[in-house]
């Protein structure tokens, strides 16, 4: 399983037994293979499910979708330019006014996400507002860095859900 | 929260609560209240898992309860050690070990969802509101073989955004002819 940015690092997660019994299942590989692909499904949803949870508090709505590449594979993902944009962050940069003759933002606001946070928060604009006729030196944002979060929080539940999937089918 | 889970909850804290108060008034050494703790846990999730409609001592049941209990033993170990270093009885120990009476809720709701290969179960720590969610699964079982609607329901004051966005992307989660789609 792999979010869209990053599905490399699986290859780096420590694996966790997963216990077959013996009598009901090990010599039906329709079933183990089901149990399998359900676990896989059902963690790629609770991969969505924290994606999701980054932007409960945004008034535009952003959708993720699951798609599925292979047997036993799962990508989660989306192609909203902003959710991307703060998943990668952006490095310091320049800003200059286009369609007006100035710049003006308020400053002293609070982020509605945090860098490795899979939720997000009311936020706040700020209060104090500037206005510049002049380029503006932007600090960049910092990564959010949700795809990898969620891939190290789900690889390690991951074992779990497909045991419970296991479970499921004895 | 549901009504049944809350009564094993206050059962399990009556019970942990016990045994801290022996470790605390050292009647019982840190190694003697480990093992009392790890059996009050076990027959904890097993009360949970039966009051959730699996028996105990089926494969599955003890399948279910070897790996709830493992993990809750594995929090404990680090618990024993910190208590075993430090010099005196310490009051956040009490709160800590309360903690412990919300992990019940994983093998009850393992029951309770007929052991559905569900993505997650209220009470597993997956959530930002970690063991405190209140949170439920609500199944719907249809027509057909294995056919299943399953909602993640939020507790009244369950806010947490995973819990949020666990309520609208699982609504339903659809399991049909025993594979989630």
């Amino acid at each position: 399983m792999g979010t869209a940015a990053n599905q490399g690092r699986a290859r780096d997660m420590k694996a966790r037994a997963i216990r077959i019994p013996r009598d009901a299942l090990i010599l039906n590989p329709e079933r183990i293979a089901r149990a399998v692909e359900n676990g896989m499904q059902a963690a790629a949803e609770g991969v969505r499910a924290d994606f999701y949870a980054t932007t409960n508090t945004w008034e535009r709505g952003v959708s993720f979708t699951i798609s599925r590449p292979g047997a036993f594979r799962r990508i989660i993902g989306t192609d909203d330019e902003i959710w991307t944009m703060l998943n990668q962050g952006t490095k310091p940069h320049l800003i200059y006014p286009r369609r007006a003759k100035a710049l003006a933002f308020a400053t002293g606001g609070r982020a509605k996400t945090k860098p490795r946070v899979l939720g997000s928060s009311a936020g706040s604009q700020g209060s104090t507002f500037v206005t510049t006729r002049g380029p503006v030196q932007h600090p960049g944002t910092k990564a959010r860095e949700w795809d990898t979060t969620a891939q190290k929080k789900w690889q390690q539940e991951l074992a779990t859900v497909v045991q419970r999937s296991v479970d499921s089918e004895v | 929260m549901d009504e049944r889970l809350r009564r094993l909850i206050i059962r399990m804290l009556a019970r942990i609560g016990g045994a801290m108060d022996a470790l605390e008034a050292e009647r019982i050494t840190p190694q003697q209240w480990a093992a009392q703790f790890a059996s009050v846990l076990a027959q904890g999730h097993a009360d949970a898992l039966r009051a959730g409609g699996v028996n105990p001592a089926s494969p599955v049941g003890r399948a279910v309860l070897t790996r709830t209990v493992a993990t809750q033993l594995h929090f404990l170990s680090g618990f024993q050690a910190v208590i075993e270093d430090a010099p005196q009885f310490e009051r956040g120990w009490k709160a800590r070990a309360g903690m412990y009476a919300e992990s019940v809720g994983a093998p009850y709701w393992a029951g309770r969802t007929k052991l559905l290969p569900l993505p997650a179960l209220p009470k597993d720590g997956s959530t930002l509101c970690k063991t405190r969610c209140g949170c439920a699964w609500e199944v719907q079982q249809l027509e057909g073989d294995n056919n299943y609607d399953c909602y993640w329901r939020r507790g009244k004051r369950d806010s947490c955004s995973t819990c949020i966005a666990r309520e609208r992307a699982w609504a339903p989660l659809r399991i049909r002819e025993g594979r989630v789609i």
